[in-house]
């Protein structure tokens, strides 16, 4: 069952940021939101994953309508990692990936907490930060602090079998070359076990030789939506980032 | 030693946090312990003093263990009316203010918001102090219909709606402005000192004890009749506060992350400043204002223990009730026969611990 905006429009002061907007993602599949600054890809993020309500149109979860779905079944079934952190307060990183486990309070024992908060701090690799004040790290190692954190939230199958969903807002921007492969690498592992995985992401090189899907955002609209190399064509990057000339991919 | 097999990484690494969970477990029964020793010496000191074997004896008896025979009558009085009362009164009027301060901290999620510096205290005097003087004409229905509970309940009112306020001014876009919260509690306390000072003119000696009750706070007043409705509401406040601890750190993460979490952010932040305001202004009906606990403790634990609610929240209760009672006997010996106003101990230690903060904040940038 796909993540999925029907004709979502969202308006601010008067002014469509993103404007009748339909699409799917699809379980195990790696898809990539891509565009200009502005154009609208972080606005349906939040509208995929339920933080922002839409004005028109609705938004799906595996099928169900994101505003029915209750607030601790939809924290199981999927984790967001913001393109910032807004914490302020001294937490060890450990401390911040444990906060993952918050909707299944209750739900699993101590120990598989604390097994799987151990999981996802190694598949990140930090566990040399995990002792460290998350507000002394450096932006990347936040990310991976914070994604880490993301992975916790939604590491077991959610009830009846549901799909995972990971949503990531430019994952990849504070990160350095060998982090931004392994975490490709790595969302391309979780994909294969059946997560959705779906990320704003600026670099189209990543994309092209990660993502499945791409939605190509302009102006608030979808551009385009299909297989990464079909929508990547050099005419339509030239078109969409209003290039001097085609741009080809490698 | 060659390097560790990544199942040992994981078992050390689980032991970090429980290693970070075992000092806080140690701080709060530190602190609950420094509060016992606090109330049991309130009940010791004073112009009559008291042994450590007659209050034992006194308490036995309480819980039917023996009796108090041995004990002089007037003593027995003494612990059992006045200096019982005010033990129990310092113990909750701190546990109240200092796990306030903590959770109002976490619901603005900046470490500056302390209930006295942005005028949630004087707001629940400035409505104790109105009741006391109008409630024989305008408010006497209400008052009677409310009984003993009436003050601590009204001053909770006056309480709740000034954290509605300083909240509504300083917060936009889901963001704490700081400057804006500050100032916003000064404005607010300069206009419940107002009104509390015109109160105080307008009334006469049977309706109020003197302003300084109001400004600086003390447990001078401290009888059972008094003590006990306020403090029921001081133990629901505390009580529910303490079941905040996980919402509230999820809270610390940004409001959009804590609403990915599950958590219901405004329902959180709603119940936390319900709760606040009713700790504090219960605490303020029967004290006046006791500025600076709810912002001095909190920050000593976090240096311990780390901003976790788990430990913070009931840390706060128990390390806040230690610094009233103590500060309560610095107050009563300090100066005797006469009595220092609680207020004024507190402030001595609260301010300069709040100028440290203001300069250290500001070479991490904390205030931007």
């Amino acid at each position: 069952m796909a993540a999925q905006l029907k004709n979502v429009s969202i308006i601010r002061s008067g002014r469509a940021i993103l404007e009748d907007a339909t699409g799917a993602c699809q379980p195990a599949r790696f898809t990539a939101f891509c565009g200009p600054n502005g154009a609208g890809k972080t606005t349906a993020l939040s509208v995929l994953t339920g933080a922002l309500r839409p004005d028109r149109g609705s938004a799906a979860l595996s099928g169900q309508d994101i505003r029915t779905v209750d607030r601790g079944r939809l924290a199981r079934q999927r984790a967001v990692v913001a393109q910032t952190s807004a914490l302020t307060f001294p937490f060890q990183s450990y401390e911040v990936v444990s906060m993952g486990r918050a909707p299944h309070l209750g739900r699993t024992t101590r120990q598989v907490d604390l097994e799987i908060v151990n999981e996802a701090i190694r598949k990140m690799d930090v566990t040399h930060l995990a002792e460290r004040n998350y507000l002394t790290l450096s932006g990347g190692e936040r990310k991976r602090v914070d994604i880490a954190r993301a992975l916790a939230q939604v590491w077991e199958a959610p009830e009846a079998g549901g799909t995972r969903w990971l949503f990531l807002d430019e994952p990849t921007a504070a990160l350095d070359l060998k982090y931004q492969i392994s975490l490709m690498r790595e969302l391309q592992d979780l994909k294969q076990k059946g997560w959705g995985i779906v990320a704003v992401l600026h670099d189209l090189h990543l994309v092209k030789k990660f993502a499945d899907h791409v939605w190509l955002f302009k102006n608030g609209k979808v551009e385009a939506i299909g297989e990464a190399k079909s929508v990547l064509t050099a005419e339509r990057i030239q078109s969409v980032f209003e290039l001097d000339a085609p741009y080809t991919l490698p | 030693m060659e390097a560790s097999p990544p199942a040992l990484e994981a078992a050390s690494s689980a032991n970090l946090n429980t290693n970070r969970e075992r000092i806080g477990v140690l701080v709060l029964a530190g602190a609950a312990l420094l509060a016992m020793i606090g109330m049991a010496i309130g009940v010791l000191v004073g112009p009559l003093q008291i042994t450590l074997s007659e209050f034992s004896a006194v308490a036995l008896s309480w819980v039917g263990i023996g009796d108090a025979e041995s004990v002089s009558r007037v003593k027995t009085g003494v612990i059992e009316n006045i200096r019982a009362p005010r033990s129990v009164l310092g113990a909750l009027v701190g546990a109240s203010l200092g796990i306030a301060g903590a959770a109002m901290q976490g619901f603005f999620r900046n470490p500056l918001a302390d209930p006295g510096l942005i005028g949630v205290s004087t707001g629940g005097a400035l409505a104790a102090v109105a009741v006391i003087v109008l409630g024989g004409t305008l408010l006497s229905p209400i008052l009677v219909f409310l009984g003993a509970f009436a003050l601590p309940i009204i001053a909770f009112l006056g309480s709740l709606i000034t954290v509605a306020i300083i909240y509504r001014v300083s917060v936009f876009d889901g963001r704490v402005i700081v400057a804006t919260m500050l100032l916003a509690g000064v404005a607010a306390n300069a206009v419940a000192a107002s009104g509390i000072g015109y109160f105080t003119f307008l009334a006469d000696d049977a309706q109020l004890r003197d302003l300084t009750f109001w400004t600086l706070g003390s447990l001078g007043g401290a009888i059972w009749d008094r003590v006990l409705p306020a403090a029921l509401l001081m133990l629901i406040s505390i009580a529910g506060l303490l079941t905040l601890a996980r919402p509230l750190n999820c809270l610390l993460l940004g409001e959009a992350d804590a609403e990915t979490l599950g958590i219901d952010v405004e329902a959180t932040k709603r119940k936390a400043a319900f709760l606040t305001a009713l700790g504090v202004g219960a605490a303020t009906a029967v004290c006046g204002v006791i500025n600076f606990v709810g912002l001095v403790v909190p920050h000593v634990l976090r240096l311990i223990t780390g901003p976790d609610h788990r430990f913070v929240l009931p840390g706060s209760a128990l390390l806040g009730a230690a610094l009233v009672l103590f500060s309560d006997l610095v107050a009563r010996v300090s100066v005797a026969p006469a009595e220092l106003p609680l207020g004024v101990v507190t402030a001595a230690i609260g301010a300069p611990f709040f100028f440290w903060l203001l300069i250290r904040d500001k070479r991490t940038s904390g205030l931007g």
